[in-house]
């Protein structure tokens, strides 16, 4: 079979090994005979062969002391964070008022348990609908915070989300609503970003800002940031950065969700 | 995981997979030291996060999540993209292509949710198909759909059908 188009995932895979058994036999065959297929391997074993030469991976140790030295910097981390991380957490699992609790299951879905200040409206398909206590949510969720409406008092509204990998993502602002289920009597409103959950393991806590004067993002993203190098822990996390917060100018509600 | 044990996995993911983390890297940022100081920055945040990875057979996709990702804050940090027509480009992109892509980036640097940049990443500047990006990224065709109808929807002067025809 001659591809149209190289099946370029797969080969990157069974390039770097990831393909093994009776797949790998079965796919080397039709690298040999798929043109499509065959000329982008030899592209990406040729690149393979000129990077490794020319940055090896003794080069890569060598720009980057700290591997070397990272019997000394486990060591230290352990003895560094243990007891704080758990004290903390003791706290955090008694005072934050804001959290939403997950818990996992045997089933790879999202499971949120609780809810204090917010509550979630989800989109799943073309299905809205709002997710109570419990609510079973699963990769490609769209979820959409509702906010008390006592924080509408705040001019400047701004969301961001940290992941176990310390990525950091800025949601621009949507105004999308995910529904209009809510009538004018509710308690409160839709936060005006939505958040997609993927299937990738680890927490993410989403951070809900509220100010009455105009949010810095640079500070918010440095801030965070710092907070996320030397803290792993998602409840830790949410505590450090609230302690950021100067209350009478700027509120913070604060969701880790744990997949 | 001992400290040998781990050394010695980092050094064969790296034997493995480098050249395939620079490669989209270099894809996306267009210079080759950019590109090797973040395929560097990857393999660091791999030794980091080791022990923390549960699908050890199958690192392409989480070292291709960390490098677009890494990728997207190096450009953000730049005060302007530049995207050397001069570079000579594996693909082959026309001039034209050049221009859309070079939007999609410009695009990419503002506040994306991450998955929806992740999916437009995948797609429109490395090519995979939406099999293979969702594949990739873990989730359903119908899901990658979305991210993508969403980066769409949003953005809705650019160009995107050249890149789809």
């Amino acid at each position: 079979m001659n591809c149209k188009n190289a099946q370029k995932l797969k080969i990157e895979r069974w390039l770097s090994g990831e393909i093994q058994g009776e797949a790998y036999i079965e796919f080397s065959e039709h690298l040999d005979h798929c043109e499509a297929c065959q000329a982008y391997r030899v592209e990406l074993e040729r690149e393979k062969q000129d990077f490794l030469l020319k940055h090896s991976f003794a080069s890569f140790t060598k720009n980057n002391p700290e591997f070397l030295n990272k019997q000394k910097t486990r060591e230290w981390s352990w003895k560094h964070w243990a007891v704080p991380v758990a004290a903390s957490i003791v706290v955090a699992l008694f005072l934050l008022p804001t959290r939403v609790e997950i818990e996992k299951q045997n089933t790879p879905d999202i499971i949120y348990k609780g809810k204090e200040n917010l509550s979630l409206v989800v989109r799943r398909g073309a299905d809205i609908f709002p997710a109570g206590d419990k609510y079973h949510f699963q990769g490609g969720d769209e979820v959409q915070f509702m906010v008390p409406k006592s924080y509408l008092k705040y001019r400047y509204q701004m969301m961001l989300s940290l992941d176990s990998l310390g990525v950091l993502s800025q949601y621009p602002p949507d105004f999308e609503r995910l529904s209009d289920i809510m009538d004018s009597s509710s308690s409160s409103y839709p936060f005006p970003q939505t958040m997609i959950l993927d299937d990738a393991p680890g927490f993410e806590i989403a951070f809900l800002l509220f100010s009455d004067s105009a949010i810095s993002l640079d500070t918010w993203v440095s801030g965070i940031m710092d907070v996320f190098n030397n803290n792993k822990d998602p409840q830790v996390i949410q505590e450090k950065v609230k302690s950021l917060v100067d209350e009478e100018h700027l509120k913070l509600l604060t969701v880790a969700l744990d997949k | 995981m001992n400290s040998t044990s781990l050394e010695k996995a980092i050094e064969e993911a790296y034997k493995a997979y480098a050249s395939l983390v620079h490669r989209r890297c270099y894809a996306i940022l267009k210079s080759e030291d950019e590109a090797w100081d973040i395929t560097q920055e990857v393999f660091m945040k791999l030794w980091k996060h080791y022990n923390k990875i549960q699908e050890k057979a199958a690192l392409l996709s989480w070292l291709y999540r960390v490098s677009t990702n890494l990728c997207i804050s190096r450009l953000r940090k730049k005060s302007a993209i530049e995207l050397d027509p001069n570079i000579p480009d594996s693909k082959a992109d026309s001039g034209e292509k050049q221009l859309v892509l070079k939007e999609i980036m410009e695009k990419l640097m503002k506040p994306w949710n991450e998955k929806v940049r992740q999916a437009v990443v995948y797609i429109y500047i490395d090519g995979y198909n939406q099999e293979e990006c969702a594949k990739l990224m873990g989730v359903g065709e119908s899901t990658l759909r979305r991210y993508l109808t969403k980066f769409k929807r949003l953005s809705k002067n650019l160009d995107i059908a050249y890149l789809e025809g």
